[in-house]
């Protein structure tokens, strides 16, 4: 029998009238002969609601606790689901993502999945039954609880497609698929039916929430196609997969980060302080976004890191101690953002980021930093000027762009 | 290594505030150099959220899947204790059932424990000064999670303490066990000691600080229970083996279950096959009948019984089950009734106890009377319990 893994986010599962909505669109696809594997996410603002506390007791909570803590938000949406998925005579069982066997490392908040064993899945499977798998966890081999990062349960989903031999995955929220760019941001968006691995890949590390990047790597791994969808407003979807090479065709979306540090090092020993401050971020298991080495000839050169704090819970005692270990030679720019122009072969020549740069500067948007990789130009800019310089971007290179035109 | 083993509940660690006031307490003992074993509730109402949250969808929810629900509570609850402690610059760790290895029954809702991991434990116990372990829940042996019924937190702390071979310490928002319920009568005395059969009876005759089960584990392992308040550092009270009782009162201690119903079931025929299936219905829907009196009038019986209101229509789906197919008898149900008991051990040698009972209650209607070695249980109409708690009070120094 198919097999199909849906996975459901916070915002489709996030009352017991919707977990009841999703429960009848659960067992319509049952009924149609497929066997089917569910990944849900907390409920609504749990997840936030949760840190929230744990903020409120300390500004440096243990990595571990913190996924003790989380971890409960998708065990109570996958039992509340189940129990709906029983009131319609569907039979159905939950399972915990050390339970469904999902192996992770013990990179507590940001873990990655190593390995999926899904026997006990498989089991329950062979019983006929619907199972049910909170997302966003796995256990590491110390048998300690993990957690995969923000939006980690798309990760938990596609590992479980790919590890089921699952024929597709859905993944299942409240925008009908991708855009352009975010659609609650820019109205004029425009919805991509089909998108490549690689340039959602890219998109979601530039920050895109609607897939998480490490679930298409896996999806990409196995060769198993993304379907993103609307809970509650079937129509329109995005297919993610494999496609042929193409002709570059300049920017193909446009996506944003809000919550970005860049912290900067000024040193005379600067090997030896960038060693330490790369070990200081790894032992902290704090993901550097982008680095930087300058040497300027005063004899003092500088390094830069940029953060994402999107998985970091503990940033302001994170902050006091680099405070403490390298006092005034550490300087923090935060309330940062960036905006990033996704494409393939956008640095093939310069005009797309001279253009961006000149648009930028008449419109007096200061521009802090810039990177560029053969599909991607990064422009780090201050947090509160993120949604204009969106605007702009997209409008000039989307909007106004004939050569997208489908 | 001196190790204390502590309990927790719900209103203990309502908040984020309290939750930081029980790990100034947990530090206290640490500074005092032990090692503490701390086993918490989950956090205020959150078990009764997470209830009305299922209910939402349907009135019968699968057991095992309540199960995988209501224990996420406590794990929150143990987290955030051990994030707090962390912060304090303890070394804690938080243990799940899984991690702790509290292997139960398979009965979903109301598993038992068999057995804990007692090495695994003070192997942790090796690296950290403290383990916030989640009461309430345990594992089976194939891995499924379970839980043990309401107040099972008190188990887990005393089924802990019971394999260490140590004494517990039960913390809540009641600064220990009283003669009465204050809420009920304010004048209520604290008692020092009180002993497991006593406890069992107050329990199990509505007085709510301790779970059943969890006297009965510390009876069997001979461990003392402490029962203290969260809040401040007034002495509390110990629940011991009545041999270690000096001053024994005939009264120890009064109860009150509110919300009872009598039922009367009138005309059955005198057939007590009957009677054994009633209540083995009863029992297997869980339906706790008490103050059973059963009359045989040569041509027929008379059966009455009590339960708690709530559970009148649960009983008349049984009841069909059974006597659907007779005629000629009928059932009345006669609502609004409390079960008022007094409990104490000295009643074993103490004489007069019955009199002195009727006496103090002569102006009231009693209903139903029961009595065992140790209590006497009766039913009275509502409207008179303040009365009734008053007199008895008074009667017997409470």
């Amino acid at each position: 029998m198919n097999l199909i893994v849906q996975k459901y986010g916070g915002s489709s599962v996030a009352d017991a009238d919707k977990i009841m909505k999703i429960a009848e669109i659960i067992a319509a696809v049952k009924e149609q002969g497929y066997n089917v594997v569910v990944v849900v996410s907390a409920m609504g603002k749990t997840t936030n609601q949760l840190i929230e506390m744990a903020n409120k007791i300390s500004k440096n909570p243990p990595r571990r606790e913190m996924d003790m803590l989380l971890s409960t938000g998708e065990r109570v949406s996958m039992a509340v689901l189940c129990i709906a998925l029983n009131e319609l005579g569907i039979d159905a069982i939950s399972l915990t993502g050390s339970q469904s066997g999902i192996i992770t490392n013990d990179r507590h908040n940001d873990a990655r999945v190593i390995e999926v064993r899904p026997f006990r899945v498989q089991d329950e499977l062979e019983k006929g039954k619907v199972v049910v798998i909170g997302g966003f966890q796995g256990v590491s081999y110390k048998r300690d609880i993990t957690t995969l990062g923000r939006g980690g349960s798309d990760t938990s989903a596609v590992a479980l497609a790919a590890a089921l031999n699952a024929e597709r995955c859905e993944i299942y929220s409240d925008i009908d698929g991708v855009y352009t760019s975010d659609p609650a941001m820019i109205k004029e968006a425009k919805h991509l039916p089909i998108v490549s691995y690689q340039q959602m890949q890219e998109m979601s590390q530039a920050g895109a929430k609607v897939l998480n990047a490490q679930a298409v790597q896996f999806a990409k791994d196995a060769q198993i196609a993304i379907y993103a969808r609307s809970t509650f407003q079937p129509g329109r979807e995005t297919v993610v997969r494999q496609l042929s090479p193409e002709i570059p065709r300049g920017v193909k979306a446009v996506v944003y980060e809000k919550d970005i540090v860049r912290v900067v090092l000024h040193s005379k020993n600067i090997i030896e302080n960038f060693n330490r401050l790369a070990k200081f971020f790894e032992d902290k298991q704090i993901p550097i976004k982008e680095l930087n080495l300058s040497e300027s000839s005063n004899e003092k050169s500088k390094v830069s890191f940029i953060i994402s704090l999107s998985n970091v819970y503990a940033w302001e005692s994170v902050k006091d101690e680099l405070i403490k270990i390298f006092g005034k030679e550490i300087e923090f720019n935060q309330q940062l953002g960036t905006v990033s122009l996704i494409g393939e072969g956008l640095n093939r020549d310069n005009t797309i980021l001279l253009d961006t740069i000149n648009l930028l500067n008449k419109e007096k948007i200061e521009i802090k930093g810039i990177t560029t990789t053969s599909f991607r130009i990064s422009l780090l800019i201050n947090r509160e000027i993120v949604e204009s310089c969106v605007k702009i971007c997209h409008k000039k290179w989307i909007e106004e762009s004939v050569e997208l035109q489908d | 290594m001196n190790i204390v083993v502590q309990k927790y509940g719900g209103s203990s660690v309502a908040d984020t505030e309290r939750i930081k006031n029980v790990a100034d307490r947990i530090a206290g003992k640490i500074r005092e150099g032990s090692k503490v074993i701390v086993v918490v509730s989950a956090m205020g109402k959150t078990t009764d959220n997470l209830i009305k949250l299922a209910k939402e969808i349907t009135p019968n929810p699968d057991p095992r899947e309540m199960d995988m629900l209501l224990s996420t509570g406590e794990q929150v609850s143990v987290s955030l204790l051990s994030i707090a402690l962390s912060d304090t610059g303890i070394k804690s760790k938080s243990l799940n059932a899984f991690q702790a290895e509290i292997i139960t029954t398979g009965n979903f809702t109301n598993a038992r424990i068999k057995n804990f991991n007692k090495e695994k434990i003070l192997s942790f116990m090796n690296s950290h000064d403290v383990l916030a372990v989640t009461g309430f829940q345990g594992i089976t042996e194939d891995g499924e999670l379970t839980t043990l019924g309401r107040g099972g937190s008190d188990t887990s702390a005393v089924a802990l303490a019971a394999a260490l071979g140590i004494d517990c310490e039960i913390f809540s928002d009641v600064a220990g066990i009283y003669t009465v319920d204050p809420k009920l009568y304010p004048a209520a005395k604290k008692v020092k000691q009180i002993a497991y059969d006593e406890m069992l009876e107050m329990a199990s005759l509505g007085a709510k600080v301790l779970h059943s089960r969890s006297v009965e584990i510390a009876k069997k392992f001979g461990i003392k229970i402490y029962c203290g308040s969260s809040f401040n550092n007034e002495e509390g009270s110990y629940v011991v083996d009545e041999n270690e009782i000096i001053e024994q009162p005939v009264v120890t201690g009064m109860s009150v279950i509110a919300n009872e119903a009598q039922v009367i079931i009138d005309k059955l025929p005198v057939d007590y096959t009957l009677v054994k299936k009633l209540f083995e219905k009863t029992a297997e829907a869980g339906l706790n009948v008490d103050m059973i009196s059963i009359i045989n009038h040569e041509q027929h019986l008379t059966i009455s019984f009590t339960i708690l209101e709530e559970r009148k229509e649960q009983l008349e789906s049984e009841l069909n089950k059974v006597l659907s197919e007779l005629k000629g008898w009928n059932i009345e149900y006669h609502l609004g009734f409390i079960k008022l008991s007094i409990v104490g051990i000295g009643m074993r040698s103490g004489i007069g106890v019955a009199y002195r009972f009727f006496k103090a209650l002569e102006n009231i209607p009693i209903k139903l009377v029961t009595t065992s070695e140790i209590k006497i249980s009766s039913l009275i109409d509502e409207n008179f319990q303040q009365e009734a708690v008053n007199a008895l009070a008074k009667e017997f120094n409470l």
